[in-house]
Protein backbone atom coordinates (compact mmCIF):
# COMPACT_ATOMS: atom_id res chain seq x y z
CA UNK A 1 0.00 0.00 0.00
CA UNK A 2 2.74 2.55 0.93
CA UNK A 3 4.50 1.57 -2.27
CA UNK A 4 1.62 2.21 -4.30
CA UNK A 5 0.26 5.25 -2.53
CA UNK A 6 3.59 7.16 -3.29
CA UNK A 7 3.45 5.98 -7.03
CA UNK A 8 0.44 7.42 -7.84
CA UNK A 9 0.97 10.69 -5.88
CA UNK A 10 4.05 11.09 -7.94
CA UNK A 11 1.96 9.74 -11.49
CA UNK A 12 -1.04 12.24 -10.48
CA UNK A 13 2.19 14.80 -9.83
CA UNK A 14 2.70 14.55 -13.28
CA UNK A 15 -0.53 13.98 -15.04
CA UNK A 16 -0.90 17.98 -12.79
CA UNK A 17 1.98 19.30 -15.11
CA UNK A 18 0.24 17.56 -18.61
CA UNK A 19 -2.75 19.62 -17.99
CA UNK A 20 -4.72 16.33 -17.84
CA UNK A 21 -6.21 17.05 -14.33
CA UNK A 22 -6.79 20.20 -12.49
CA UNK A 23 -8.52 22.09 -10.25
CA UNK A 24 -11.04 20.37 -7.79
CA UNK A 25 -10.71 16.96 -9.63
CA UNK A 26 -7.02 17.41 -8.40
CA UNK A 27 -7.18 18.31 -5.25
CA UNK A 28 -9.84 15.41 -4.41
CA UNK A 29 -7.55 13.12 -5.91
CA UNK A 30 -4.23 14.02 -3.71
CA UNK A 31 -6.17 13.91 -0.59
CA UNK A 32 -7.58 10.57 -0.73
CA UNK A 33 -4.01 9.57 -1.61
CA UNK A 34 -2.61 11.85 1.45
CA UNK A 35 -5.18 10.15 3.16
CA UNK A 36 -3.79 6.39 2.56
CA UNK A 37 -0.88 7.14 2.87
CA UNK A 38 0.52 4.99 6.06
CA UNK A 39 1.26 6.98 9.52
CA UNK A 40 3.90 4.38 10.06
CA UNK A 41 7.13 5.93 8.82
CA UNK A 42 10.92 5.15 9.00
CA UNK A 43 11.46 6.58 12.32
CA UNK A 44 8.18 4.55 14.10
CA UNK A 45 9.74 1.56 12.34
CA UNK A 46 13.07 1.97 14.21
CA UNK A 47 10.99 2.93 17.16
CA UNK A 48 9.16 -0.90 17.35
CA UNK A 49 12.63 -2.19 16.32
CA UNK A 50 13.77 -0.60 19.64
CA UNK A 51 10.72 -1.38 21.71
CA UNK A 52 11.32 -4.76 20.67
CA UNK A 53 15.08 -4.84 21.58
CA UNK A 54 13.85 -3.89 25.68
CA UNK A 55 11.46 -6.73 25.45
CA UNK A 56 13.36 -8.99 24.97
CA UNK A 57 15.93 -7.24 27.43
CA UNK A 58 13.01 -7.74 30.09
CA UNK A 59 12.48 -11.01 28.72
CA UNK A 60 15.65 -11.95 29.07
CA UNK A 61 15.92 -10.74 32.62
CA UNK A 62 16.11 -13.68 35.16
CA UNK A 63 14.83 -13.27 38.36
CA UNK A 64 16.83 -15.95 40.03
CA UNK A 65 20.25 -12.97 39.60
CA UNK A 66 18.63 -10.93 42.49
CA UNK A 67 18.12 -13.26 45.07
CA UNK A 68 19.73 -10.89 47.04
CA UNK A 69 16.34 -8.73 46.97
CA UNK A 70 13.56 -9.60 48.76
CA UNK A 71 10.47 -10.38 46.88
CA UNK A 72 8.01 -8.07 47.76
CA UNK A 73 10.37 -5.33 46.45
CA UNK A 74 10.80 -7.63 43.25
CA UNK A 75 7.33 -7.59 42.61
CA UNK A 76 7.28 -3.89 43.24
CA UNK A 77 9.77 -4.05 40.80
CA UNK A 78 8.23 -5.10 38.34
CA UNK A 79 4.84 -3.28 39.07
CA UNK A 80 6.99 -0.17 38.87
CA UNK A 81 7.78 -1.08 35.14
CA UNK A 82 4.47 -2.09 34.08
CA UNK A 83 2.77 1.12 35.54
CA UNK A 84 5.84 3.41 33.98
CA UNK A 85 5.95 2.23 30.16
CA UNK A 86 1.57 2.65 29.98
CA UNK A 87 2.12 6.10 32.12
CA UNK A 88 4.35 6.67 28.53
CA UNK A 89 1.97 4.66 26.52
CA UNK A 90 -0.93 7.28 27.74
CA UNK A 91 1.23 10.01 27.31
CA UNK A 92 2.53 9.35 23.64
CA UNK A 93 -1.34 8.38 23.14
CA UNK A 94 -2.72 11.98 24.09
CA UNK A 95 -0.30 14.16 22.83
CA UNK A 96 -0.89 11.99 19.61
CA UNK A 97 1.80 10.47 19.04
CA UNK A 98 0.37 6.80 17.97
CA UNK A 99 2.90 4.61 15.97
CA UNK A 100 5.57 5.46 19.10
CA UNK A 101 2.91 5.25 21.57
CA UNK A 102 2.36 1.59 20.00
CA UNK A 103 6.32 1.08 20.47
CA UNK A 104 5.78 1.98 24.25
CA UNK A 105 2.88 -0.60 24.22
CA UNK A 106 4.94 -3.10 22.85
CA UNK A 107 7.16 -2.93 25.66
CA UNK A 108 4.91 -2.44 28.49
CA UNK A 109 3.15 -5.76 27.12
CA UNK A 110 7.24 -7.35 27.33
CA UNK A 111 6.96 -6.37 30.82
CA UNK A 112 3.74 -8.21 31.60
CA UNK A 113 5.05 -11.37 30.11
CA UNK A 114 8.39 -10.92 31.41
CA UNK A 115 6.68 -10.35 35.09
CA UNK A 116 4.72 -13.90 34.50
CA UNK A 117 8.16 -16.18 33.81
CA UNK A 118 9.88 -13.78 36.87
CA UNK A 119 6.77 -14.92 39.19
CA UNK A 120 7.14 -18.10 38.14
CA UNK A 121 10.75 -18.25 38.61
CA UNK A 122 10.69 -16.95 42.40
CA UNK A 123 8.33 -19.45 43.22
CA UNK A 124 9.33 -22.19 41.38
CA UNK A 125 6.00 -22.16 39.54
CA UNK A 126 6.85 -25.16 36.94
CA UNK A 127 3.44 -25.86 35.67
CA UNK A 128 2.56 -26.26 32.15
CA UNK A 129 4.56 -23.79 30.12
CA UNK A 130 1.97 -23.12 27.37
CA UNK A 131 -0.13 -21.90 29.82
CA UNK A 132 1.57 -18.92 31.21
CA UNK A 133 2.03 -18.36 27.13
CA UNK A 134 -1.16 -18.50 26.77
CA UNK A 135 -2.20 -16.36 30.01
CA UNK A 136 0.30 -13.81 28.15
CA UNK A 137 -1.18 -13.66 24.90
CA UNK A 138 -4.81 -13.09 26.80
CA UNK A 139 -3.19 -9.91 28.45
CA UNK A 140 -1.40 -8.87 25.23
CA UNK A 141 -5.02 -9.34 22.95
CA UNK A 142 -6.90 -7.33 25.19
CA UNK A 143 -4.23 -4.23 25.07
CA UNK A 144 -4.69 -4.67 21.25
CA UNK A 145 -8.42 -4.23 21.77
CA UNK A 146 -8.46 -1.41 24.00
CA UNK A 147 -5.38 0.65 21.93
CA UNK A 148 -6.74 -0.79 18.90
CA UNK A 149 -3.00 -1.11 18.30
CA UNK A 150 -1.91 -3.23 15.09
CA UNK A 151 1.56 -3.96 16.36
CA UNK A 152 0.49 -5.38 19.64
CA UNK A 153 -2.20 -7.52 17.79
CA UNK A 154 0.79 -9.10 15.18
CA UNK A 155 2.82 -9.86 18.82
CA UNK A 156 -0.88 -11.30 20.29
CA UNK A 157 -0.69 -13.55 17.25
CA UNK A 158 2.18 -14.40 17.27
CA UNK A 159 2.07 -15.72 20.96
CA UNK A 160 -1.12 -17.48 20.44
CA UNK A 161 0.70 -19.12 17.64
CA UNK A 162 3.88 -19.83 19.76
CA UNK A 163 1.27 -21.57 22.39
CA UNK A 164 -0.57 -23.49 20.17
CA UNK A 165 2.59 -24.95 18.71
CA UNK A 166 3.69 -25.70 22.03
CA UNK A 167 0.87 -27.54 22.71
CA UNK A 168 1.19 -29.17 19.28
CA UNK A 169 4.24 -30.56 19.32
CA UNK A 170 3.83 -31.46 23.42
CA UNK A 171 0.80 -33.68 22.74
CA UNK A 172 1.36 -34.16 18.91
CA UNK A 173 -2.31 -34.17 18.66
CA UNK A 174 -4.73 -31.35 16.56
CA UNK A 175 -5.39 -28.74 18.09
CA UNK A 176 -9.13 -27.50 17.33
CA UNK A 177 -9.68 -24.59 19.07
CA UNK A 178 -6.40 -23.37 17.08
CA UNK A 179 -9.08 -21.91 14.02
CA UNK A 180 -11.48 -20.63 16.81
CA UNK A 181 -8.67 -18.51 18.25
CA UNK A 182 -7.90 -17.55 14.34
CA UNK A 183 -10.74 -16.27 13.81
CA UNK A 184 -11.51 -14.57 17.34
CA UNK A 185 -7.84 -12.63 16.40
CA UNK A 186 -9.42 -12.01 12.37
CA UNK A 187 -12.60 -9.89 14.40
CA UNK A 188 -10.33 -8.30 16.44
CA UNK A 189 -8.11 -7.47 13.54
CA UNK A 190 -11.40 -6.04 11.65
CA UNK A 191 -12.44 -4.22 14.57
CA UNK A 192 -9.16 -2.55 14.48
CA UNK A 193 -8.78 -2.09 10.85
CA UNK A 194 -5.59 -4.02 10.49
CA UNK A 195 -5.24 -4.96 6.83
CA UNK A 196 -2.00 -6.38 7.19
CA UNK A 197 -3.24 -8.84 9.69
CA UNK A 198 -4.56 -10.73 6.72
CA UNK A 199 -0.87 -12.16 5.70
CA UNK A 200 -0.39 -13.33 9.39
CA UNK A 201 -4.39 -14.95 9.65
CA UNK A 202 -3.76 -16.62 6.48
CA UNK A 203 -0.02 -18.16 6.71
CA UNK A 204 -1.40 -19.11 10.47
CA UNK A 205 -3.80 -21.49 8.81
CA UNK A 206 -2.38 -22.50 5.96
CA UNK A 207 0.51 -23.96 8.11
CA UNK A 208 -2.62 -25.47 10.41
CA UNK A 209 -4.22 -27.16 7.52
CA UNK A 210 -1.22 -28.36 6.07
CA UNK A 211 -0.06 -30.14 9.39
CA UNK A 212 -3.24 -31.60 10.03
CA UNK A 213 -2.14 -35.15 7.90
CA UNK A 214 0.85 -35.54 10.15
CA UNK A 215 -0.47 -35.97 13.73
CA UNK A 216 -1.53 -38.51 15.59
CA UNK A 217 -5.55 -37.97 16.16
CA UNK A 218 -5.63 -36.12 12.49
CA UNK A 219 -8.57 -38.24 10.54
CA UNK A 220 -8.11 -36.01 8.25
CA UNK A 221 -5.86 -36.84 5.00
CA UNK A 222 -4.26 -35.24 1.98
CA UNK A 223 -7.79 -35.49 -0.20
CA UNK A 224 -9.29 -33.04 2.55
CA UNK A 225 -6.46 -30.62 2.14
CA UNK A 226 -6.36 -30.80 -1.32
CA UNK A 227 -10.34 -30.21 -1.36
CA UNK A 228 -10.46 -27.67 0.85
CA UNK A 229 -7.64 -25.48 -0.46
CA UNK A 230 -8.69 -25.75 -3.69
CA UNK A 231 -12.53 -25.00 -3.19
CA UNK A 232 -10.52 -21.59 -1.43
CA UNK A 233 -8.37 -21.18 -4.26
CA UNK A 234 -11.21 -20.84 -6.81
CA UNK A 235 -13.40 -18.96 -4.93
CA UNK A 236 -10.79 -16.68 -4.99
CA UNK A 237 -9.96 -16.90 -8.13
CA UNK A 238 -13.83 -16.80 -9.10
CA UNK A 239 -13.93 -13.54 -7.85
CA UNK A 240 -10.91 -11.58 -8.97
CA UNK A 241 -11.82 -12.91 -12.55
CA UNK A 242 -15.39 -11.69 -11.77
CA UNK A 243 -14.65 -8.12 -10.62
CA UNK A 244 -11.89 -7.10 -11.67
CA UNK A 245 -12.86 -3.14 -10.77
CA UNK A 246 -14.14 -4.52 -6.89
CA UNK A 247 -12.72 -2.65 -3.97
CA UNK A 248 -14.48 -4.48 -1.15
CA UNK A 249 -13.04 -6.32 2.19
CA UNK A 250 -14.37 -9.64 -0.36
CA UNK A 251 -12.25 -8.21 -3.41
CA UNK A 252 -9.19 -7.43 -1.58
CA UNK A 253 -9.32 -10.72 0.40
CA UNK A 254 -10.07 -12.72 -2.93
CA UNK A 255 -5.90 -12.75 -3.75
CA UNK A 256 -5.11 -14.20 -0.73
CA UNK A 257 -7.76 -16.96 -0.79
CA UNK A 258 -6.04 -17.72 -4.16
CA UNK A 259 -2.67 -18.04 -2.72
CA UNK A 260 -3.05 -19.43 0.45
CA UNK A 261 -5.95 -21.87 -0.93
CA UNK A 262 -3.18 -22.87 -3.76
CA UNK A 263 -0.93 -23.22 -0.25
CA UNK A 264 -3.10 -25.98 0.87
CA UNK A 265 -4.07 -27.45 -2.08
CA UNK A 266 -0.69 -28.16 -3.17
CA UNK A 267 0.67 -29.27 -0.28
CA UNK A 268 -2.13 -32.14 -0.23
CA UNK A 269 -0.90 -33.27 -3.91
CA UNK A 270 2.46 -33.19 -2.81
CA UNK A 271 1.93 -34.74 0.46
CA UNK A 272 -0.31 -37.77 -2.14
CA UNK A 273 2.70 -37.96 -4.39
CA UNK A 274 5.90 -37.95 -2.01
CA UNK A 275 5.39 -38.19 1.82
CA UNK A 276 2.02 -40.43 2.93
CA UNK A 277 1.37 -42.85 0.68
CA UNK A 278 2.49 -45.14 -2.01
CA UNK A 279 0.41 -44.07 -5.37
CA UNK A 280 0.73 -46.50 -7.95
CA UNK A 281 2.05 -44.94 -11.62
CA UNK A 282 -1.38 -43.63 -12.82
CA UNK A 283 -2.19 -42.36 -9.80
CA UNK A 284 1.13 -40.66 -9.58
CA UNK A 285 0.36 -39.36 -13.06
CA UNK A 286 -2.88 -37.69 -12.11
CA UNK A 287 -1.60 -36.06 -8.47
CA UNK A 288 1.57 -34.54 -10.87
CA UNK A 289 -0.54 -33.38 -13.91
CA UNK A 290 -2.91 -31.86 -11.29
CA UNK A 291 -0.40 -29.90 -9.13
CA UNK A 292 0.77 -28.53 -12.27
CA UNK A 293 -2.33 -27.36 -13.71
CA UNK A 294 -3.23 -26.04 -10.67
CA UNK A 295 0.42 -24.38 -10.41
CA UNK A 296 0.17 -22.49 -13.81
CA UNK A 297 -3.55 -21.35 -13.13
CA UNK A 298 -2.86 -19.34 -10.19
CA UNK A 299 0.13 -18.17 -12.00
CA UNK A 300 -2.17 -17.12 -14.86
CA UNK A 301 -5.04 -15.61 -12.65
CA UNK A 302 -2.28 -14.09 -10.61
CA UNK A 303 -0.60 -12.61 -13.46
CA UNK A 304 -3.97 -11.23 -14.94
CA UNK A 305 -4.42 -9.71 -11.74
CA UNK A 306 -1.10 -7.98 -11.71
CA UNK A 307 -1.32 -9.93 -8.01
CA UNK A 308 3.02 -10.48 -7.81
CA UNK A 309 2.70 -12.56 -4.37
CA UNK A 310 0.72 -15.04 -5.55
CA UNK A 311 2.41 -15.24 -8.86
CA UNK A 312 5.90 -15.69 -6.61
CA UNK A 313 3.92 -18.94 -4.20
CA UNK A 314 3.05 -20.82 -7.59
CA UNK A 315 6.66 -20.31 -9.39
CA UNK A 316 7.33 -21.59 -5.98
CA UNK A 317 5.02 -24.38 -5.93
CA UNK A 318 5.94 -25.39 -9.81
CA UNK A 319 9.77 -25.54 -9.34
CA UNK A 320 9.12 -27.58 -6.04
CA UNK A 321 6.36 -30.17 -8.14
CA UNK A 322 8.97 -30.27 -10.94
CA UNK A 323 11.70 -30.74 -8.71
CA UNK A 324 10.00 -33.55 -6.78
CA UNK A 325 8.55 -35.55 -10.16
CA UNK A 326 12.53 -35.33 -11.21
CA UNK A 327 13.88 -37.16 -7.94
CA UNK A 328 10.76 -39.29 -8.10
CA UNK A 329 11.33 -40.89 -11.62
CA UNK A 330 15.39 -40.61 -11.77
CA UNK A 331 16.28 -43.53 -12.77
CA UNK A 332 13.74 -44.23 -15.42
CA UNK A 333 15.34 -41.64 -17.51
CA UNK A 334 13.17 -41.91 -20.93
CA UNK A 335 10.47 -41.49 -18.77
CA UNK A 336 11.89 -38.65 -17.01
CA UNK A 337 12.89 -37.17 -20.34
CA UNK A 338 9.68 -37.58 -22.02
CA UNK A 339 7.67 -36.11 -19.01
CA UNK A 340 9.87 -32.81 -19.07
CA UNK A 341 9.52 -32.44 -22.67
CA UNK A 342 5.54 -32.73 -22.34
CA UNK A 343 5.38 -29.97 -19.62
CA UNK A 344 7.74 -27.98 -21.58
CA UNK A 345 5.79 -28.11 -24.94
CA UNK A 346 2.93 -27.53 -22.69
CA UNK A 347 4.13 -24.33 -20.83
CA UNK A 348 5.34 -22.81 -24.48
CA UNK A 349 2.12 -23.59 -25.93
CA UNK A 350 0.28 -21.66 -22.93
CA UNK A 351 2.94 -18.91 -23.27
CA UNK A 352 1.99 -18.67 -27.06
CA UNK A 353 -1.52 -18.69 -25.98
CA UNK A 354 -1.26 -15.96 -23.44
CA UNK A 355 0.36 -13.58 -25.83
CA UNK A 356 -2.29 -14.23 -28.17
CA UNK A 357 -4.80 -12.97 -25.70
CA UNK A 358 -2.92 -10.06 -24.47
CA UNK A 359 -2.88 -8.40 -27.83
CA UNK A 360 -6.76 -9.30 -28.70
CA UNK A 361 -7.11 -7.34 -24.78
CA UNK A 362 -4.58 -4.17 -25.31
CA UNK A 363 -6.29 -4.11 -28.52
CA UNK A 364 -10.16 -3.90 -27.53
CA UNK A 365 -8.48 -1.29 -24.49
CA UNK A 366 -7.27 1.24 -26.97
CA UNK A 367 -10.41 1.50 -29.00
CA UNK B 1 3.41 -6.74 5.31
CA UNK B 2 2.24 -3.08 5.67
CA UNK B 3 2.30 -1.96 9.45
CA UNK B 4 -0.52 0.53 8.23
CA UNK B 5 -3.90 0.64 8.99
CA UNK B 6 -6.76 2.39 6.91
CA UNK B 7 -8.07 5.41 8.61
CA UNK B 8 -10.53 5.00 11.71
CA UNK B 9 -11.83 7.13 14.12
CA UNK B 10 -9.62 9.01 16.56
CA UNK B 11 -9.63 7.40 20.19
CA UNK B 12 -11.10 9.81 22.80
CA UNK B 13 -9.26 11.52 25.36
CA UNK B 14 -11.27 9.60 28.47
CA UNK B 15 -11.20 6.01 26.38
CA UNK B 16 -6.68 6.23 25.95
CA UNK B 17 -6.85 6.89 29.68
CA UNK B 18 -9.92 4.41 30.67
CA UNK B 19 -7.57 2.04 28.73
CA UNK B 20 -4.34 2.42 29.83
CA UNK B 21 -5.54 2.21 33.66
CA UNK B 22 -7.57 -0.81 32.73
CA UNK B 23 -4.91 -2.89 30.95
CA UNK B 24 -2.35 -1.96 33.73
CA UNK B 25 -4.59 -3.44 36.34
CA UNK B 26 -5.50 -6.30 34.18
CA UNK B 27 -1.78 -7.27 33.60
CA UNK B 28 -0.84 -6.28 37.12
CA UNK B 29 -3.58 -8.91 38.29
CA UNK B 30 -2.12 -11.55 37.22
CA UNK B 31 0.69 -11.80 38.02
CA UNK B 32 -0.58 -10.89 41.80
CA UNK B 33 -3.00 -13.56 41.19
CA UNK B 34 -0.43 -16.19 40.69
CA UNK B 35 1.90 -14.74 44.07
CA UNK B 36 -1.41 -15.02 45.84
CA UNK B 37 -2.28 -18.46 44.67
CA UNK B 38 0.96 -19.90 45.69
CA UNK B 39 1.16 -18.07 48.52
CA UNK B 40 -1.96 -20.04 49.94
CA UNK B 41 -0.63 -23.54 48.68
CA UNK B 42 2.59 -23.26 50.28
CA UNK B 43 0.72 -21.62 53.64
CA UNK B 44 -2.14 -24.12 53.52
CA UNK B 45 -1.02 -26.97 52.06
CA UNK B 46 -0.04 -30.48 53.53
CA UNK B 47 3.88 -30.99 53.59
CA UNK B 48 5.49 -34.11 52.71
CA UNK B 49 9.17 -35.00 52.04
CA UNK B 50 10.32 -36.52 48.65
CA UNK B 51 14.19 -37.72 48.16
CA UNK B 52 15.16 -36.43 44.56
CA UNK B 53 18.14 -36.56 42.44
CA UNK B 54 18.93 -32.41 40.80
CA UNK B 55 20.58 -32.37 37.07
CA UNK B 56 21.84 -29.02 36.06
CA UNK B 57 20.47 -27.08 32.91
CA UNK B 58 20.32 -23.60 31.55
CA UNK B 59 17.93 -21.74 29.75
CA UNK B 60 18.56 -18.43 28.56
CA UNK B 61 15.08 -17.02 29.61
CA UNK B 62 15.07 -18.83 32.68
CA UNK B 63 18.23 -17.95 34.54
CA UNK B 64 19.88 -21.43 36.16
CA UNK B 65 17.96 -24.17 37.75
CA UNK B 66 18.10 -27.47 38.25
CA UNK B 67 15.73 -30.22 37.12
CA UNK B 68 14.94 -32.60 40.17
CA UNK B 69 13.97 -36.10 39.48
CA UNK B 70 11.69 -38.52 41.65
CA UNK B 71 10.96 -41.82 42.13
CA UNK B 72 7.02 -40.83 41.42
CA UNK B 73 8.08 -39.58 38.13
CA UNK B 74 8.93 -42.53 36.18
CA UNK B 75 5.68 -44.90 36.04
CA UNK B 76 6.25 -48.26 34.52
CA UNK B 77 2.53 -49.15 33.97
CA UNK B 78 2.76 -52.81 33.13
CA UNK B 79 0.56 -54.37 35.93
CA UNK B 80 -0.26 -50.51 36.73
CA UNK B 81 -3.45 -49.45 38.09
CA UNK B 82 -4.34 -46.68 35.53
CA UNK B 83 -5.86 -46.00 32.14
CA UNK B 84 -5.43 -48.11 29.51
CA UNK B 85 -4.73 -45.13 26.50
CA UNK B 86 -2.71 -42.87 28.28
CA UNK B 87 -1.88 -40.04 26.20
CA UNK B 88 1.38 -37.37 26.40
CA UNK B 89 0.00 -34.28 27.84
CA UNK B 90 -3.26 -35.55 29.52
CA UNK B 91 -3.80 -34.57 32.94
CA UNK B 92 -4.30 -37.42 35.33
CA UNK B 93 -4.34 -37.45 39.50
CA UNK B 94 -1.57 -39.92 41.52
CA UNK B 95 -2.02 -42.20 44.31
CA UNK B 96 1.43 -41.47 46.21
CA UNK B 97 2.21 -43.66 49.23
CA UNK B 98 4.89 -43.49 51.76
CA UNK B 99 7.84 -46.14 51.39
CA UNK B 100 10.42 -46.05 53.65
CA UNK B 101 12.01 -42.19 54.80
CA UNK B 102 11.55 -40.10 52.65
CA UNK B 103 10.52 -42.24 49.16
CA UNK B 104 7.41 -41.92 47.92
CA UNK B 105 5.54 -44.69 45.49
CA UNK B 106 3.13 -44.27 42.88
CA UNK B 107 0.20 -46.38 43.61
CA UNK B 108 -2.49 -45.45 40.58
CA UNK B 109 -2.76 -43.13 38.32
CA UNK B 110 -6.28 -42.02 37.34
CA UNK B 111 -8.35 -39.12 35.33
CA UNK B 112 -11.06 -38.88 37.92
CA UNK B 113 -10.27 -37.83 41.32
CA UNK B 114 -9.41 -41.19 43.16
CA UNK B 115 -11.86 -42.39 45.69
CA UNK B 116 -11.05 -43.84 49.33
CA UNK B 117 -7.65 -42.55 49.64
CA UNK B 118 -5.62 -43.38 52.97
CA UNK B 119 -4.75 -41.21 55.41
CA UNK B 120 -1.17 -41.75 54.86
CA UNK B 121 -1.11 -41.08 51.08
CA UNK B 122 -1.58 -38.05 48.95
CA UNK B 123 -2.78 -37.16 45.49
CA UNK B 124 -0.77 -35.03 42.95
CA UNK B 125 -2.07 -33.52 40.13
CA UNK B 126 0.31 -33.72 37.18
CA UNK B 127 0.69 -33.68 33.26
CA UNK B 128 2.21 -36.75 31.24
CA UNK B 129 4.82 -35.69 30.05
CA UNK B 130 5.68 -38.71 27.69
CA UNK B 131 4.81 -42.20 27.21
CA UNK B 132 7.39 -44.63 25.63
CA UNK B 133 8.33 -48.44 25.29
CA UNK B 134 6.09 -51.09 23.46
CA UNK B 135 2.75 -51.99 24.60
CA UNK B 136 2.64 -54.48 27.56
CA UNK B 137 6.07 -52.64 28.57
CA UNK B 138 5.12 -49.18 28.56
CA UNK B 139 6.17 -46.49 30.57
CA UNK B 140 4.97 -42.99 31.43
CA UNK B 141 6.86 -39.87 32.96
CA UNK B 142 4.77 -37.88 34.48
CA UNK B 143 5.26 -33.68 35.42
CA UNK B 144 3.76 -32.53 39.02
CA UNK B 145 5.03 -29.01 38.89
CA UNK B 146 7.95 -29.30 40.95
CA UNK B 147 10.47 -30.64 38.63
CA UNK B 148 11.94 -27.05 38.84
CA UNK B 149 14.12 -25.53 41.08
CA UNK B 150 15.80 -21.77 40.52
CA UNK B 151 19.11 -21.07 41.62
CA UNK B 152 21.36 -17.86 41.62
CA UNK B 153 23.90 -17.80 38.63
CA UNK B 154 26.51 -20.59 38.64
CA UNK B 155 24.97 -22.24 41.89
CA UNK B 156 22.84 -24.67 40.09
CA UNK B 157 26.48 -27.19 39.39
CA UNK B 158 27.34 -25.89 42.90
CA UNK B 159 24.23 -27.63 44.12
CA UNK B 160 24.57 -30.69 42.19
CA UNK B 161 28.41 -31.05 43.15
CA UNK B 162 26.89 -30.67 46.75
CA UNK B 163 24.15 -33.10 46.63
CA UNK B 164 26.54 -35.96 44.90
CA UNK B 165 27.56 -37.19 47.97
CA UNK B 166 24.37 -36.49 50.34
CA UNK B 167 21.09 -37.10 50.07
CA UNK B 168 18.71 -34.46 49.35
CA UNK B 169 15.48 -33.80 49.37
CA UNK B 170 12.34 -31.26 48.66
CA UNK B 171 9.45 -30.94 50.81
CA UNK B 172 6.79 -30.47 49.21
CA UNK B 173 3.63 -28.36 49.57
CA UNK B 174 0.52 -30.84 48.15
CA UNK B 175 -2.88 -28.63 48.18
CA UNK B 176 -6.29 -30.83 48.69
CA UNK B 177 -6.71 -30.20 44.64
CA UNK B 178 -4.00 -31.88 44.21
CA UNK B 179 -1.35 -28.96 43.11
CA UNK B 180 1.85 -28.76 44.61
CA UNK B 181 4.96 -26.07 45.24
CA UNK B 182 8.51 -26.76 46.34
CA UNK B 183 8.47 -25.30 50.22
CA UNK B 184 12.26 -26.37 50.66
CA UNK B 185 15.10 -28.23 50.26
CA UNK B 186 16.61 -31.18 53.15
CA UNK B 187 20.28 -32.33 52.41
CA UNK B 188 21.11 -34.87 54.99
CA UNK B 189 18.23 -34.57 57.02
CA UNK B 190 19.13 -30.71 57.56
CA UNK B 191 16.55 -27.54 56.42
CA UNK B 192 18.60 -25.87 53.84
CA UNK B 193 16.53 -23.56 51.85
CA UNK B 194 13.07 -22.52 53.11
CA UNK B 195 10.52 -20.98 50.51
CA UNK B 196 9.24 -17.47 52.15
CA UNK B 197 5.78 -16.76 51.46
CA UNK B 198 6.35 -12.67 49.99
Amino acid sequence: MARYVEKALSDVARWAENGWIEGEGLAAIRADLVSRRSRFGLPHIFGLLGAVLLMLSALTFVAANWEEIPRLVRVAMLAGALFVSYAIVVRLYLTDHEPFGQAALLVGNGIYGASIMLVAQMYHIDGNPPDAVLTWALGVALCAAAFRASAIWVLAFALFCLWSGWVTSDTNQVQWVFPFVVFAMAVLAWWIRFTGARHLIALATTVWVVMLPFLRNGDFFPYQSLTIGAIVAGIGAAIMLARPQGDTVIDRSAPLALMYGYAVAFCGLFNLQFIDNDPTTGQFALYAVLALALSLGVLAVGRERGRGMALWVAYLGFSVEVTGIYFKTVGTLIGTSFFFFTVGAVVIFLAWLGVKLRKAQYAEAVQ
Amino acid sequence: MSVATQSRPAMPRWWILAAGIGILLIQMAVPGYMISDRAALLKNGREITIKTVPIDPRSLFRGDYVILRYDISRIDLAGFDAPEDIREGERLNAVITPAGEGEWKAVSLSRDWPQAVANSDAVLTGHVASVYGASGSRTARMRYGIESYFVPEGEGKKLEDMVRERALSVIVAVGEDGRAAIKGLVMDGQRIYDEPLF
